[in-house]
Parts: structure tokens; C-alpha cells; sequence
């Protein structure tokens, strides 16, 4: 009875001293806390990346509205040419039309 | 773009930007490319004009200064080709739809000529005031050749004979003449 009594007395539940779980939590956050020059790499990396992906995209996308503009200026210059020559002949038909003798 | 409503109207819009432009059906003609031997389509409107006519050339050059002033007032140039192998190939039946749209106001014809199964029609748009036009459509048919151009925007008189080539604009040139510092050059050239 003696040592069934011990032990109930040892095994009893017990309130921790005031301010236990605070200093708990301040010294494993202290403990785990990754220092900050640990993520310098990652951050730099990240950093490097995105300004190439955003060189190249606006590289790409140069060349892509240079390559428009180029189609365009080319198309226009085809249209201006057939509407010059279409002109031409409505001239020339003109021409010949009323070089014609009246019968 | 989440309203699907919304999506489905600006996928309508951007699939026909040359029938919201155009006052008549230039689509009509689209059933003669099948006949086609050759073709040609082009449709230039809005911003893609001004950056075609920013491209022009050098702004010394006074060719393309000459386009460039010209295009600036122009909304669309459309064009629409056709060479066929043989004769009978279209008929004016295919012409049918877009002369029924220029036949009403404010288009009329100031040039017609029908000279041994060859064809010259140009139609003007014009303003209110009647000084200048807003518009030129030219049909111009032969046996084997069929050519529709579509000219939107205000333009003169004046334009339309530099067009012709009369006050020398040689668009040949033009075409040659390169943007400096382009790198580009070479192969535009040489398409």
C-alpha cells in the first residue's frame, strides 16, 4: 500500500511553474530559427532568375512585334503596289476607251 | 476573363476586325480562292497600319515620308487578288455582293470602263462637304485576274493620283529602302 500510495503521489498531476510553456516555445523557436544569411543563396537565385525570365520574355517579345511590323510594312507595301497598278490600268482602259473612233 | 459572356463577345469581335471595319462583305470573294492559282489577302487596319507605315523607312526618305503621310489618315487598306489558270474562272455573279454594298450612299462610281472583257470600277465615299473622300474601292477584273482593294479612311484626290504613281511614289523603291540599323535587312530583302 505504502508504494502504491508513492507512487500515486508521484504520478498525480501537477501544474508546471508559471511562465514554463513560454520559455518553451522562446527556446525552441530559438533553437530552429534558420539564420538569415542561410537564405541569402535561395533569394539571390530567385532574384537572378526572374530578371533573366524577364529579359528573355522581353527580348522574345522585341523581335516577335519587330517581326509584325516587318509583315505589316511588307503587306502594306504589296497593297500600295496593286492599288497603284489597278489604278494604272483604269488609266490605260480610259485611254484606250476613248482613243477609240466613234462609229 | 471570367465572365464567359464577356470572353465569348471579344473572341467574336477579334475574329472579324476586317468585317467591323469593312463597309461591305469582302468575305464574299473567299469562295474564288479554291479556283485561285495565286492569291493575294491582305487586310491592314487600326494599329497594325501605323505600324506598318512606322516602318516604312528613314525619316529623311521622302518616299516614305510621302506613305507615311498618306497612311496617316487612312483606318484600312484591304485587298483581295486572285489569278486563275483559265478563263470563266468567276463570273460577275462573285462581284455581285460587294457592288450591292457600294451601290448605296454615300458610294458612288466614278469610273467605269468595260474594254475587251476587261473591267475598271472605282468607287468613292465621300465626305459631306464633298472635298474629300472617305473612302475608295477599286474592281478591277480581267479574264484570268481579279483584283478588289478596299481603301478606308479620309483621303484626297490628290492621294489617289500619288497612289497612280504620278507625282512620283515608286513603291518599288520604297520597298527596297530599309529601315538603317535594322537587323532584319537582309532577309526582308531577299523575301
Amino acid at each position: 500500500m505504502n508504494v502504491e500510495n508513492e507512487l500515486r503521489k508521484a504520478l498525480r498531476r501537477q501544474s508546471p511553474p508559471a511562465g514554463f510553456a513560454e520559455r518553451v516555445i522562446a527556446k525552441a523557436g530559438g533553437q530552429f530559427r534558420t539564420p538569415w544569411w542561410k537564405f541569402r543563396p535561395l533569394v539571390l537565385a530567385n532574384a537572378v532568375a526572374l530578371t533573366v525570365v524577364l529579359f528573355a520574355g522581353g527580348v522574345i517579345y522585341q523581335r516577335h512585334e519587330e517581326q509584325r511590323a516587318l509583315d505589316a510594312r511588307r503587306q502594306l507595301v504589296t497593297a500600295l503596289n496593286v492599288t497603284r497598278v489597278s489604278l494604272q490600268k483604269a488609266q490605260e482602259r480610259i485611254r484606250r476607251a476613248a482613243a477609240k473612233p466613234i462609229l | 476573363m471570367k465572365n464567359p459572356l464577356l470572353f465569348a463577345v471579344a473572341a467574336i469581335c477579334s475574329a472579324f476586325p476586317a468585317h467591323a471595319q469593312t463597309p461591305f462583305d469582302l468575305t464574299s470573294l473567299d469562295r474564288l480562292e479554291a479556283r485561285a492559282k495565286s492569291r493575294t489577302n491582305i487586310t491592314l487596319d487600326g494599329a497594325l497600319l501605323k505600324l506598318a507605315a512606322s516602318f516604312l523607312g528613314a525619316g529623311d526618305d521622302k518616299d516614305a515620308a510621302q506613305i507615311k503621310a498618306l497612311v496617316a489618315n487612312l483606318t484600312g487598306i484591304y485587298v483581295r487578288g486572285f489569278e486563275f489558270d483559265k478563263n470563266g474562272q468567276y463570273t460577275d455573279a462573285d462581284l455581285e455582293a460587294v457592288r450591292a454594298s457600294l451601290r448605296r450612299a454615300p458610294w458612288s462610281r466614278i469610273v467605269d470602263v468595260h474594254e475587251s472583257g476587261e473591267v475598271s470600277e472605282i468607287w468613292v465615299a465621300q465626305t459631306p462637304a464633298g472635298d474629300k473622300f472617305t473612302g475608295v474601292a477599286i474592281i478591277d477584273a480581267e479574264p484570268r485576274e481579279l483584283t478588289v482593294v478596299y481603301i478606308s479612311g479620309v483621303i484626297s484626290p490628290d492621294d489617289i493620283a500619288r497612289l497612280n504613281g504620278r507625282f512620283g511614289i515608286n513603291v518599288d523603291a520604297l520597298d527596297r529602302k530599309i529601315k538603317p540599323g535594322n537587323n532584319n535587312k537582309k532577309k526582308d530583302e531577299e523575301q
